[in-house]
């Protein structure tokens, strides 16, 4: 049986195993996407791609071993690359936690995660359904433009989100979240003077500001 | 032959907060200046023209560790400055969660002062000295947070709490399971004093206030005062939470970021040990006990670490007694009543609350809805004086006992500080 | 009906298509070779020079290939067929293919008897029957523009250039494309003429094993870009147990600005016929496929056509030339998408599936098309695997790099004197490619960079022309040498503009399948938008760098992997350019339309007023002086005026010059 090293770690595997499923094995985790065995062969999402020793990647989901055969599955470059790539994948991708009924159990979410990327609201973690919305009921949120990851703590215990964990600087997000909070019947500058209780020190605010004055603006021209 | 003595202490060891301590003087003569000297935040003028309902939930951010006790100070002084009415179930939630901050803080503050009870250096030498109580502490700590993020949220700035709401949706039986936690806290803080009395000696047995008078929140009969409207001294007086600044002189020290506090020209002291004083006719008797068992003496500025413990095993009781009480009724507790506009109503109110440390007030005036000026006076503005005394009588009442070793002397100023407050941040605010 | 050379020359030939002879390809040339019969090689002799001279002793040859057909062949055609029927001339008319010189056509080939066989360029239909009195009646060649050979037997001969004097001609080595040009595509007795099927009747004698050696002793590499040793790939697929297996010719040549396949496949595409055959023997295949690209049709119908002879001649089927080898090829429309020249897209699409690539390995040779191995090869490697069956692998390798052997064909397109394809060793400079052959800018303006290699190659300045042309040496320049696509650039070209063009190109043929090359080539292509418009920042740029190394080194295939080419080559190259944009908010180059302005020369102008009646938002009028004048306000940059100027007094300016804040 070919014996593959992943990160040091060697396993034994049935010849034709993918790479991934050799990592788990061998308990390293290689974060993927795209492929569901059985109905997508993968390789497209490309953010569980592996080196080898000669510096060549591949797709761990869909390289199958023969052979006795080495990867690396985390340096540092190669985090950096799967990030950028998925922060691609991303930029392209709707984002609107607040109206989304996956909530939690969302992949994209998962891996920004996982691979530290940002642009993902508080919305994602919020235990309240989309029709239980805080703003829906009157209560100035923040969620909606405020980076994930602190499990939307304070939404769990009962209040609404104050933005401590900083806002997110993607303007597509941004804009929808403002658009939002206009069809709620929230005032753009009240959104903003909340929001600069944490933010007013923070150079990353003046993107959220820039955003609402086109809101503002937008809505009145 | 006069001796000059100059001692000074820069950064009190154990303590949150930047604290200094510079004794000078004569022999007779001696002068404790107790500075904080943390950068001021200015959190009254940055909240001016803010909506009243992100006020509290700013002011929390002025301690950390007691945050809950700003919190709530905050709403309840804009609950009354908009003459906002309360459900019951509401202020029964808000209470509880006030009660298990005082009685976690005064865990955590027995915790940080035992090596100064026990003779030793530090928190990390008692743990390995004495492996069993300090885990024993630990784990009491953990269910007491335990029941607070189950209660409120999260332990820290708890986010169910708001102007005349609690967010949190909350069941009966939680909160009966709560109860039974809490009554479990309070035998094991019974059984822990038992273990705590071989070893509990106070660093300055027989020291005597210089300064005996206090102040306390006026109890309404026999209930623990969380909040009040009016304000007890020890000689008897009563004054309106309205009429705060009448008794309390807020004064500004040159060497000290911190303002201090007087009543009637002289210093007085807040905390566990002036509410175990005033209310000890409400302690029942299995708590009563813990005071021979820690040996605590009323007079001595240092068995304020005593009373903390011991009102912790008081409060244990009153709060399971509350939850129990609340949990057959708590349903409409569970809607959610939030203000859905700020309103834009215009009016003054004080919120006195009792904070782990002692007295705390906000005072708010509120024009349109949105805060127009903002006092707040802390449990360590109020100390600070009487620290500076107690510390000058300290140091005369050890020398006369024939100590006049520099570090040693030192250690007995740190050790009083600490037994005062081991968290001073909210003293800059 | 005409006895052709394909034909059996008497009772005694005991060739059929059904019980075929080993020698019939030699025997068609020097024949017969099974009997002695001085009347069947009378016959051969007869039908060789009739191919030559036409069978009435005349030949007027008319291209007739994608290319000139653009340029008006057809109507030459008539023309000639016209201009012979009213001049009374007696001279057989036929098609051609292209010689690959774009600057020449329409042209045409005029050869008789005693006469040098002439070329005319440029050839439009109403110079027809002029021509061909002069060359017919008068015997005067002095028109032409160049001659195949000199007889002395024609008037002005002595002023007509010599074509294998002319630097274009001489300096090229025409091995793979000598065909092109010279016969009749649509005629396998041509082709055969010329020598053709010698390879294939050679390989089937020697067995497959021995092609192979051959193939690899030639260090022949796909001529397809990636530059894989052919004969590798082939015995890698022989190897593998798995049968049935299959070949493919790539003729899905999508690039903008490369034709050498379409040229080669319509000019000579009996040659990939051959070659495809000849694979399908080396690896023991019984199916080939010819992918043509579906916007290319005369490619697809030449192929087809070919094909159908060569099946009707027994040089496709059963037991092909009584060698057992029994080989077929269908030839299959591409649906269009640049992908589909990936190997895996194109297998994909041959299976009827949707032409996305996938993960490689498993490589073709071991699990392609219907999971069995195949190969695929690039046309112009099969035409080199065919004429080196038939040359020898020695003559192959006689020319080129010690790397790689052999030649190559490229398309020298843009500001170039000669736009073409040519033929050169591997190894030769690019600027032998761009000034020798194709005579470099047209106006003595200077060549500021070279494109090579598709939207996928890179951009070397003109610094580096002189780098030898060679897989390794371009890569190592940041470029590609692809399929051989060479696009010249003078001083005003914006390479900002060129990167975000190629971009535009790739971006938009991205098949979908991976995310970086989906989403990283469209967000490389709005960051150039952005710098082109004077909106880019420095972080861009290195945002910009950042993508295009995720894009390379994470896509699926080759499209996304070799995408990024332009951008990373011109940001190595010419990033002054892209600070100037960024920077300055001007494009050196005057092309970026957000950053140009227009202004008149009211010195010069002549009040004609064509400027503001062509201004489509009227933002040019008239100031006192009756000159005119542009308003910057309003201006759009369109360039109309620009171009209708009848004095060329419209300049473009920066656009921050003009001031009033439009920087």
């Amino acid at each position: 049986m070919p014996k593959v090293k992943i990160d040091g770690r060697v396993v034994e595997v049935e010849p034709g195993t993918t790479v991934l499923a050799a990592a788990e094995k061998a308990g390293v985790r290689i974060p993927r996407l795209c492929v569901v065995p059985g109905l997508y062969e993968g390789s497209s999402c490309r953010v569980c791609l592996v080196k080898t020793p000669a510096g060549r990647l591949f797709p761990a989901c869909n390289y199958r071993v023969y052979r006795d055969e080495e990867f690396v599955a985390t340096s540092p470059d190669l985090w950096e690359m799967r990030r950028v790539n998925f922060e691609l994948l991303l930029a392209f991708h709707r984002i609107e936690c607040w109206q989304c009924e996956r909530k939690g159990a969302c992949s994209l979410v998962s891996l920004a995660k996982e691979l530290g990327v940002e642009g993902i609201p508080v919305c994602s973690e919020c235990p309240l359904p989309p029709s239980e919305c805080l703003l829906r009921r009157g209560i100035l949120c923040l969620g909606m433009i405020t980076l994930a990851g602190c499990e939307a703590e304070c939404v769990a215990g009962g209040g609404e989100c104050w933005g401590c964990r900083g806002p997110i600087t993607r303007a597509d997000v941004l804009e929808r979240a403002f658009k939002r909070y206009s069809e709620l019947g929230f005032d753009v500058t009240s959104v903003v003077s909340k929001a600069e209780i944490f933010w007013n020190s923070l150079d990353s605010f003046g993107v959220v500001k820039s955003v609402a004055g086109r809101a503002s603006g937008g809505g009145r021209g | 032959m006069a001796e000059r003595l100059v001692l000074s202490l820069e950064e009190v060891p154990a303590v949150a907060g930047k604290v200094n301590v510079y004794v000078r003087g004569e022999e007779a003569r001696v002068r404790v200046e107790f500075g904080a000297v943390q950068e001021p935040r200015f959190f009254e003028r940055s909240l001016k023209g803010r909506p009243v309902t992100q006020v509290p939930w700013v002011m929390s951010r002025i301690c950390g560790v007691c945050s809950v006790a700003h919190l709530t100070c905050s709403i309840e002084a804009i609950e009354r400055a908009l003459g906002l009415e309360l459900e019951p179930e509401v202020r029964l939630l808000r209470e509880v969660a006030k009660g298990i901050e005082i009685l976690q803080n005064n865990f955590v503050h027995v915790l940080m002062a035992i090596p100064d009870f026990t003779g030793l250096s530090n928190v990390v030498e008692f743990s390995k000295r004495y492996p069993k109580i300090f885990s024993e502490m630990i784990s009491i700590n953990k269910s007491v947070l335990g029941v607070s993020n189950r209660v409120c949220g999260r332990f820290i700035h708890m986010p169910s709490l708001g102007v005349a709401e609690h967010g949190k949706p909350i069941s009966g039986s939680e909160l009966e399971a709560a109860a039974k936690e809490l009554e479990g806290v309070g035998q094991r803080m019974r059984d822990l004093a038992a273990e705590l009395s071989e070893l509990w000696r106070s660093p300055a047995e027989g020291f005597r206030d210089p300064a005996p008078t206090y102040c306390v929140l006026d109890a309404a009969g026999d209930e623990y005062p969380f909040f009040s409207e009016r304000l007890r001294f020890s000689d008897g007086t009563v004054v309106e939470a309205g009429s705060y600044k009448e008794a309390i002189e807020e004064l500004k020290s040159p060497y000290s970021n911190a303002h201090y506090t007087l009543y009637k020209g002289s210093p007085f002291y807040v905390g566990s040990r002036a509410r175990l004083q005033a209310y000890a006719r409400m302690l029942p008797p299995e708590v009563r006990e813990l005071e021979g068992a820690l040996r605590m003496d009323p007079a001595n500025p240092f068995d304020n670490v005593a009373a903390q413990y011991i009102e912790t095993a008081w409060l244990s009781e009153v709060l399971s007694g509350m939850l129990r009480e609340l949990a057959p009724s708590i349903r409409k507790a569970a809607e959610f009543r939030a203000l859905k506009d700020v309103p834009a109503a215009s009016g003054e109110g004080v919120g006195l609350a009792t904070a782990p440390r002692g007295v705390l007030i906000h005072h708010y005036r509120v024009v349109n809805g949105r805060l127009d000026y903002a006092n707040i006076i802390t449990p360590t503005v109020m100390n600070a004086r009487h620290i500076e005394v107690s510390g000058e009588a300290l140091i005369r009442w050890a020398r006369e006992r024939g100590l006049h070793d520099e570090w040693q002397l030192k250690g007995l100023v740190a050790a009083l500080v600490r037994a005062y407050d081991p968290c001073l941040p909210c003293s800059v605010h | 009906m005409t006895w052709t050379l394909l034909d059996r020359c008497c009772d005694r030939c005991t060739h059929s298509v059904e019980n075929p002879c080993k020698d019939y390809v030699e025997c068609r040339l020097n024949g017969p070779l099974c009997h002695e019969d001085e009347r069947c090689r009378e016959l051969r002799r007869r039908r060789l020079e009739e191919l030559a001279y036409g069978e009435k002793g005349a030949k007027i040859k008319v291209p007739m290939a994608s290319c000139t057909l653009a340029m008006g062949s057809e109507a030459v055609y008539n023309a000639v067929l016209e201009a012979v029927e009213k001049l009374g001339v007696e001279a057989t008319v036929t098609i051609s293919g292209c010689y690959g010189m774009d600057f020449i056509d329409p042209w045409v080939e005029f050869s008789a008897k005693g006469m040098p066989t002439a070329i005319y360029a440029r050839v439009r239909p109403a110079d027809v029957p002029k021509l061909i009195e002069s060359y017919f009646i008068k015997r005067d060649v002095s028109g032409a523009f160049a001659l195949k050979e000199r007889t002395g037997g024609a008037l002005g001969e002595e002023k007509v250039p010599l074509l294998s004097e002319l630097d274009f001609w001489r300096k090229q080595y025409k091995w793979v494309s000598r065909n092109c040009g010279v016969v009749n595509p649509e005629s396998l007795e041509e082709y055969v003429a010329s020598g053709g099927y010698r390879g294939l009747s050679k390989a089937l004698k020697v067995g497959p094993e021995r092609v192979i050696d051959e193939i690899q002793k030639s260090g022949l590499r796909g001529r397809g870009g990636a530059g894989f040793p052919t004969g590798l790939k082939w015995k890698l697929a022989r190897q593998q147990p798995a049968t049935p297996k299959y070949v493919i010719a790539n003729a899905d040549e999508g690039d903008p600005g490369a034709f050498m396949n379409r040229l080669l496949a319509e000019s000579d595409p009996f040659r990939i016929v051959e070659g495809l055959t000849i694979a399908g023997y080396a690896v023991g295949a019984s199916q080939g496929f010819i992918f043509v690209r579906a916007e290319k049709p005369m490619m697809a119908k030449r192929l087809r056509r070919a094909v159908e002879e060569a099946r009707k001649y027994g040089l496709l089927g059963r037991n092909i030339l009584g060698s057992g080898f029994d080989f077929d090829i269908e030839v299959i429309l591409s649906a269009g998408a640049f992908v589909c020249g990936e190997e895996t897209a194109m297998i994909a699409a041959i299976e009827g599936k949707r032409a996305w690539p996938r993960q490689r390995p498993p490589y073709p040779a071991e699990k392609g098309l219907w999971g069995k191995p195949t190969i695929v090869n690039n046309v112009e490697t099969l035409a080199h695997a065919a004429t080196i069956m038939a040359e020898g692998a020695e003559k192959f390798a006689a020319v080129g790099t010690e790397r790689t052997k052999g030649t190559k064909m490229f398309c020298v397109t843009g500001n170039v004197k000669r736009v073409g394809a040519y033929e050169v060793p591997i190894g030769v400079s690019v600027r032998y490619l761009v000034e020798e052959l194709a005579g470099g800018p047209p106006d003595g303006s200077k060549i500021k960079a070279v494109q090579i290699g598709g939207p996928s190659g890179g951009c070397i300045p003109a610094a580096l022309l002189d780098l030898p042309i060679d897989y390794e040496t371009l890569q190592g320049a940041g470029a590609i040498m692809g399929s051989g696509g060479i696009v010249v650039m003078t001083e005003d070209t914006c390479m900002v503009d060129a990167a975000k063009f190629f971009l535009t190109f790739t971006s938009a043929e991205s098949c979908g399948k991976c995310v970086p090359c989906r989403v990283g080539l469209r967000t490389m292509w709005n960051i150039l938008d952005k710098i082109t418009r004077g909106e880019g920042t420095e972080e861009d740029l290195h945002t910009l760098r950042q993508m295009a190394e995720t894009v390379r080194s994470f896509s699926l295939c080759a499209l996304g992997g070799t995408a990024p080419n332009p951008v990373l080559s011109t940001l190595r190259h010419f990033v002054d350019e892209y600070m100037a944009h960024i920077r300055d908010k001007v494009c050196p180059a005057m092309v970026c339309r957000a950053l140009i302005a227009y202004r008149i020369d009211e010195e010069r102008c002549i009040a004609c007023g064509q400027c503001a009646m062509n201004c489509p938002v009227s933002a040019i009028s008239r100031v006192e002086s009756g000159k005119y004048r542009i308003d910057k306000e309003k201006c759009i940059s369109c360039g109309i005026c620009f171009a209708v100027c009848p004095v060329k007094v419209i300049t473009k300016v920066p656009r921050g010059s003009l001031g009033g804040g439009h920087a």
